[in-house]
C-alpha cells in the first residue's frame, strides 16, 4: 500500500507540474499531449476572443443525429433518408472534416462565429496562448475577428447554404477577458496574427474557408513553439524582449521530401539535430523555471521546515487538490531533490511527445513516429506561413529574414545572424559546411513556393512572393 | 597585316569555350543570325533595330549567360549600320559597371539620353536604379506574370531570359555552316580519315535540320518549361560537336553518342530523363548486336543518311562495358536516324511522360488541361469533362496520414472563361505581343487569378492526387490548383451558381459525387447528375 503511494509520486504528473509552472511556461503539455488538434485550439482561442456562438450545439445534432436535417427538404419517404444522409455527409465535410464534433464536446472548422464553441480537448493551450499575447493584442484580434466574420457581399452555393443554416441564430457569447500580460513568444505571434488578420477582412466565405485554415494550422504551431520558448529563453537567461532566434534559433528543413539527394539528407541531419538540441535546452529551461521559483521562495523565508515551505509554494501557485497533491510529491522528494521531483512528474519523453504530436498534425513536425523527428515545413504550414508572414512582392530574402527574426525559425542563410550560425555549427560539429546548407536550403524553399504557387521565381533567379489575400 | 582565318577564328573560340567573349564582331552576328533560320518566327530583332532607330531607348534584361551581350552588340550593330551618326548610349552590361551604379547611369545623363542598357534583373530591382529607369523594374514583373505591357514612348524593356533560345536558336546553331566548317577544321589530321573515316566528321553528315529538330524536341521535354540559358545551351553545342575522342571501340566524339553521354549540364539532364539505356527496339538490336550493318542500312538508313560505322561490333568485344556502351552507340544512331526520316519510333522514354505538356503547352490544348485537372481530382484518368473546370474546396487542417475523405465543390467553371497565356517578352512595343517560355492558367482577360504551368505541376496531373499524405512530392502542386480555384471563382461565372457539390472518395478508384439545389433559400433538393 505504502508503495503504490510511493509510485504515484514518483510517476508522471504533467497536469499538476503544468499547474504550477503555468505563469511561466503557459504553453507546456499538460495530461494529455496527443489529444489537441489545431482545430481544438483555434475554436477556443476565437471563442476567447469573440465569445462562443449561439449555434454551437445545433452543429452538434445536424453533424451527428441522424435525420436531423431532414427539415431541410420538401421530399418525403425513402428519398428523404437518403438525401438526408447524403447533406449530413456534406455537413461533416463542410465543419468537421477533422472529425472534432462529437454530442458531448465539439470543435467543428471554425468557419462561422455561429458554431464556434470550447473544447477542453485542447488541454489548456488556447487560453494560455490567448493570455500569453498581451492586452494589445488581444483588444486588436477581437475587432478583426469580428471584422472578418462579419458579412461579405459576394455570394457562393456555399454562402447560400451557410444562410439557411444560421438564419435563426442569434449573438453569441462575450469575450474572455485577461488581465494577464505578454510573454516572450505571445507578443510576437500575437502581432503575426494582427498583421495577418489585417490584410484578410472583407473577404468572400470561400477565401474565409482558407483563411481559417490557415490561421488554425498557425495556431498549432505557436503553441508548440511556444512550448519551448518560453523554457529555453530561461535557459539561457534571456528576458522576454530578446530576439526570438537568440532564443530559438532552430534549423526548419525546408524541402518536402527528405533523404532524396545528399543535400537533402545533410539538410535534414541538420534540422534533427537541431530540433533535438532546442527540445533538450527547453527542458534544462524547464527545470530552471521550476527551481528557480523554489529559490524565491526561499530567499523569501529562508528559516522555514521543509513541509511548511511545500505547502507555502504550493497553495502560491495552485490550489485546493491539486495543492494537496503537490504538497505530498514535494515531501516525498524532499528539499534536495528538487530536479528529480521534474524528471519524475514531467519527464523529457512528455515534452518530446507533445511537440511532435501537436507539431505532426500542423504540418511543423515530421516524422510522426519511428526517426527523429525534425521541423519542416508542410504545405499547410508553409502556405499558411507565407500568407500570414509574407507580403506581396516579398523578396525569399526577406521572407526568410522575417521568419528568423519573428519566430527564431532559421530557413536559409539571408538574415542569419552570426549567432545563429555559430550554434548551428556547435551543434553539427565539423560535419557539415553549414553556410553553404543554409544557401542551399533557401535555394530549396524556392523552388518549393513556386511550386505551391505562392512565388514566382525570375529571370536573375530570384524569387518573390505574390501575395494575394491567401 | 596577317589575314585572320575565320574559321580558325571559330574553332580556336568553341575550344576555349569562349563563345561571347574573344569572337570578332562579325563571327558572332553571324551565329548571332543563325537563332532565326528556323523554328522561329520572331522578328524581334528586327523591331528593336526599327526602335532604336525611331529614337526609342531600351533595357535588355536576363540572367547572367542569357544571350543579353550578343543581341545588345548585334542590334547596336544593325542600327549603326542604318544610322552611323546616331548618338547611343550603350551599356553592354550594368551589372559589371563597379562603384555607383545610379551616379554613372545620372552622369550619362540617362533617361533623357537615348539609351540601350543590358543589365542582371537584381540589379533593376534596387530603389536607385529604377529612379533613372523608371517603371522598368514592374513592366518586367508584369511581363514574366503574363500580363501585356503597351505604353506608347515607355522605356522599351526586353526580358530576354524569357525567350526560350532551345526553340528559337538551336537548330540553326546546330546546322549552322561556319560552325560545321569550324568541326571539320578540328578533324583534318584525325587519323582516322585514312581508315575507316572519322566517326565525328561522318556523324556530322547526319546532323541536319530535321535531326537538330529532334534534339530541340528532346531537350524540350525533359526541361518541359525549365529555363535553359545560352551559356548552358552553347556548352551543350561545343561539348556536343566537338567533345569527346575518336579512338577506341566506342568513339565518343559522334554528337548522337553526346547528345546523352556529353559532359555538360543538359546532357546528364538528357540522359537521367529519357534513359537511353532502355529505348525499345526489339527487332533491329539482335542485328546491331552481331554488327549486321547491311541488314540495319536495309531497315533504318536511306540515301540521306549514311550509317557511321565505329570500327568495331558488339560480338567482337570482350569487355562487357564496351560491349553495352557500342549497343547503346549503335541504338541511339538507329533511333535518331529512324525518328528523323518520320518515324514514330521508337520512343524515348521521357518522351511518354513529357507527353501531357507537350500537348497542353505546344498544341495550346486548353481542353486536356481541364480534363487533367479534373482527373486528378476524380481520380480517373483522362475520361474528365473538358468543358468546364470543377472547383473542389479541401476543408482538411489537420494534417493526418490520409488525405480527406470528402470535398465540397464550389461549382464548374466555365472553359470559355480560362485561358492558357505565355510571359511576353517585350513590353512597350508593337503591342508586346512576343510570347515567352512560361506559361499559366488565367482566368480570360483577367490578372485575378494564375496558375504556372510548371512540369511539376505536370507530373502531379499524371499521378493522380494521392490518398495517402505520406506520398508527399506534390503535396505543393496540389496546394496550388486549390489556391487556383478558389482565387478564380465568380459566382456571376460559375455554372450552376446555386448547387452545393460533394465528391466522396471511397478507395483509389472509386468516387461518388452528390450535388444539392437551393431552392428559393428556404430548403435543399438532391439534384441527378
Amino acid at each position: 500500500m505504502v508503495k503504490a503511494k510511493r509510485d504515484s509520486f514518483d510517476s508522471p504528473n504533467p497536469s499538476l507540474f503544468r499547474e504550477i509552472v503555468k505563469s511561466r511556461l503557459p504553453l507546456i503539455p499538460a495530461k494529455y499531449p496527443t489529444k489537441p488538434t489545431p482545430i481544438h485550439i483555434s475554436n477556443n482561442f476565437i471563442s476567447h476572443a469573440i465569445g462562443e456562438g449561439s449555434l454551437k450545439s445545433d452543429l452538434k445534432n445536424w453533424i451527428r443525429e441522424q435525420g436531423a436535417l431532414s427539415n431541410l427538404f420538401n421530399s418525403t419517404g425513402e428519398n428523404l433518408q437518403r438525401d438526408s444522409d447524403s447533406l449530413q455527409e456534406l455537413f461533416r465535410t463542410v465543419f468537421d472534416s477533422d472529425g472534432n464534433v462529437f454530442k458531448s464536446m465539439a470543435s467543428p472548422n471554425p468557419i462561422s462565429e455561429k458554431v464556434i464553441g470550447k473544447d477542453p480537448t485542447d488541454d489548456g493551450y488556447a487560453i494560455n496562448l490567448w493570455h500569453s499575447i498581451g492586452m494589445e493584442n488581444r483588444d486588436a484580434i477581437t475587432e478583426l475577428l469580428k471584422d472578418f466574420y462579419s458579412e461579405s457581399g459576394e455570394s457562393s452555393s456555399l454562402k447560400s447554404l451557410f444562410d439557411l443554416l444560421m438564419k435563426d441564430s442569434k449573438d453569441g457569447s462575450p469575450r474572455t477577458d485577461s488581465p494577464e500580460r505578454y510573454t516572450s513568444v505571445g507578443k510576437n505571434v500575437g502581432e503575426i496574427i494582427v498583421h495577418g488578420l489585417r490584410k484578410k477582412l472583407d473577404q468572400p466565405l470561400h477565401i474565409k474557408l482558407e483563411v481559417v485554415r490557415q490561421l488554425s494550422t498557425l495556431l498549432g504551431v505557436f503553441v508548440v513553439l511556444g512550448m519551448m520558448f518560453d523554457a529555453c529563453a530561461e535557459e539561457r537567461s534571456l528576458n522576454s524582449e530578446t530576439e526570438p532566434h537568440r532564443i530559438l534559433g532552430t534549423f526548419v528543413y525546408t524541402g518536402n521530401i527528405g533523404g532524396r539527394s545528399t543535400i537533402e539528407q545533410k539538410l535534414s541531419m541538420l534540422a534533427i539535430m537541431s530540433l533535438r538540441d532546442t527540445i533538450e535546452r527547453s527542458y534544462l529551461g524547464l527545470n530552471e523555471v521550476f527551481l528557480g521559483m523554489i529559490s524565491d521562495l526561499e530567499k523569501l523565508t529562508p528559516s522555514r521546515d521543509w513541509d511548511s515551505f511545500a505547502r507555502e509554494f504550493a497553495t502560491k501557485y495552485t490550489s485546493a487538490h491539486s495543492a494537496q497533491e503537490f504538497i505530498k510529491v514535494m515531501n516525498h522528494f524532499g528539499k534536495d531533490n528538487m530536479s528529480e521531483l521534474v524528471q519524475s512528474i514531467y519527464p523529457m519523453t512528455h515534452l518530446r511527445s507533445g511537440i511532435r504530436s501537436l507539431g505532426t498534425k500542423t504540418g511543423f513536425v515530421w516524422p510522426s513516429r519511428r526517426e527523429d523527428p525534425r521541423f519542416v515545413l508542410d504545405s499547410n504550414f508553409l502556405t499558411a506561413l507565407v500568407s500570414f508572414l509574407g507580403e506581396e512582392d516579398m523578396p525569399i530574402e526577406d521572407f526568410v529574414k522575417k521568419v528568423h527574426d519573428k519566430l527564431g525559425l532559421i530557413l536559409g542563410y539571408s538574415g542569419v545572424s552570426e549567432e545563429s550560425i555559430g550554434q548551428l555549427e556547435r551543434i553539427a560539429g565539423r560535419r557539415l559546411e553549414i553556410r553553404d546548407l543554409l544557401l542551399k536550403s533557401e535555394r530549396l524553399l524556392s523552388s518549393r513556393l513556386v511550386s505551391a504557387g505562392l512565388a514566382r521565381q525570375y529571370s536573375d533567379g530570384s524569387t518573390a512572393l505574390l501575395g494575394g489575400n491567401i | 597585316m596577317s589575314q585572320v582565318n575565320p574559321t580558325a577564328e571559330l574553332l580556336d573560340a568553341l575550344l576555349g569555350n569562349q563563345i561571347s567573349e574573344s569572337l570578332s564582331a562579325e563571327v558572332r552576328n553571324s551565329i548571332y543570325q543563325t537563332r532565326t533560320l528556323m523554328n522561329s518566327n520572331s522578328t524581334l530583332e528586327e523591331n528593336l533595330i526599327n526602335a532604336l532607330a525611331n529614337g526609342r531607348s531600351m533595357v535588355i534584361s536576363g540572367s547572367a549567360g542569357g544571350g543579353k551581350t550578343m543581341l545588345i552588340e548585334y542590334i547596336v550593330a544593325e542600327v549603326k549600320k542604318l544610322n552611323p551618326n546616331i548618338d547611343l548610349c550603350v551599356i553592354k552590361d550594368l551589372t559589371a559597371i563597379s562603384g555607383d551604379r545610379a551616379k554613372y547611369l545620372k552622369e550619362n545623363n540617362i533617361p533623357n539620353a537615348q539609351f540601350v542598357i543590358a543589365a542582371n534583373e537584381g540589379i533593376l530591382r534596387s530603389q536607385e536604379i529604377r529612379e533613372y529607369l523608371p517603371n522598368v523594374w514592374e513592366n518586367l514583373r508584369s511581363l514574366q506574370n503574363g500580363e501585356k505591357v503597351d505604353v506608347v514612348d515607355g522605356i522599351v524593356v526586353v526580358d530576354i531570359a524569357g525567350f526560350d533560345p532551345v526553340n528559337s536558336s538551336l537548330v540553326g546553331i546546330l546546322t549552322n555552316k561556319e560552325i560545321k566548317n569550324a568541326v571539320l577544321l578540328s578533324e583534318v589530321n584525325c587519323e582516322h580519315n585514312h581508315g575507316f573515316g572519322c566517326p565525328r566528321t561522318d556523324a556530322l553528315d547526319l546532323l541536319d535540320e530535321k535531326m537538330a529538330s529532334l534534339i530541340v524536341e528532346l531537350i524540350k521535354s525533359a526541361f518541359g518549361s525549365g529555363e535553359v540559358t545560352y551559356r548552358e545551351l552553347w556548352n551543350f553545342v561545343i561539348d556536343v560537336l566537338l567533345g569527346g575522342t575518336c579512338t577506341g571501340p566506342v568513339p565518343s566524339s559522334v554528337w548522337f553518342w553526346r547528345v546523352f553521354k556529353g559532359n555538360n549540364s543538359i546532357s546528364s539532364k538528357l540522359y537521367s530523363h529519357h534513359r537511353p539505356n532502355i529505348l525499345p527496339m526489339p527487332e533491329i538490336t539482335p542485328h546491331l548486336y552481331r554488327g549486321d550493318w547491311q541488314k540495319i542500312i536495309s531497315i533504318a538508313f536511306t540515301d540521306g543518311y549514311q550509317f557511321v560505322d565505329p570500327g568495331a561490333t558488339p560480338v567482337g568485344l570482350s569487355s562487357p562495358t564496351e560491349i553495352s556502351d557500342l549497343l547503346l552507340w549503335l541504338k541511339i544512331q538507329t533511333a535518331f536516324v529512324i525518328r528523323a526520316s518520320s518515324g514514330t519510333k521508337p520512343v524515348f522514354l521521357g518522351e511518354r511522360t513529357g507527353d501531357l505538356e507537350r500537348q497542353v503547352l505546344r498544341d495550346n490544348r486548353l481542353d486536356l488541361l481541364i480534363q487533367s485537372m479534373n482527373s486528378y481530382f476524380l481520380r480517373e484518368s483522362r475520361v474528365s469533362d473538358k468543358s468546364s473546370l470543377s472547383l473542389w474546396i479541401d476543408f482538411a487542417t489537420q494534417k493526418r496520414t490520409k488525405r480527406s475523405k470528402s470535398l465540397v465543390g464550389l461549382g464548374n467553371f466555365p472553359r470559355r472563361d480560362l485561358e492558357i497565356r505565355r510571359s511576353f517578352v517585350v513590353a512597350n512595343l508593337l503591342g508586346g505581343s512576343e510570347e515567352g517560355n512560361r506559361a499559366y492558367l488565367k482566368r480570360k482577360n483577367s490578372n485575378s487569378a494564375s496558375l504556372e504551368l510548371t512540369t511539376h505541376l505536370f507530373d502531379a496531373l499524371i499521378q493522380g492526387r494521392p490518398i495517402s499524405t505520406e506520398r508527399r512530392k506534390y503535396d505543393d502542386a496540389d496546394y496550388a490548383l486549390r489556391r487556383f480555384f478558389l482565387q478564380v471563382f465568380d459566382k456571376d461565372l460559375v455554372e450552376d451558381q446555386d448547387v452545393i457539390y460533394l465528391l466522396t472518395t471511397h478507395s483509389v478508384d472509386s468516387v461518388t459525387e452528390t450535388a444539392f439545389r437551393i431552392v428559393g433559400k428556404s430548403h435543399l433538393e438532391r439534384v441527378k447528375r
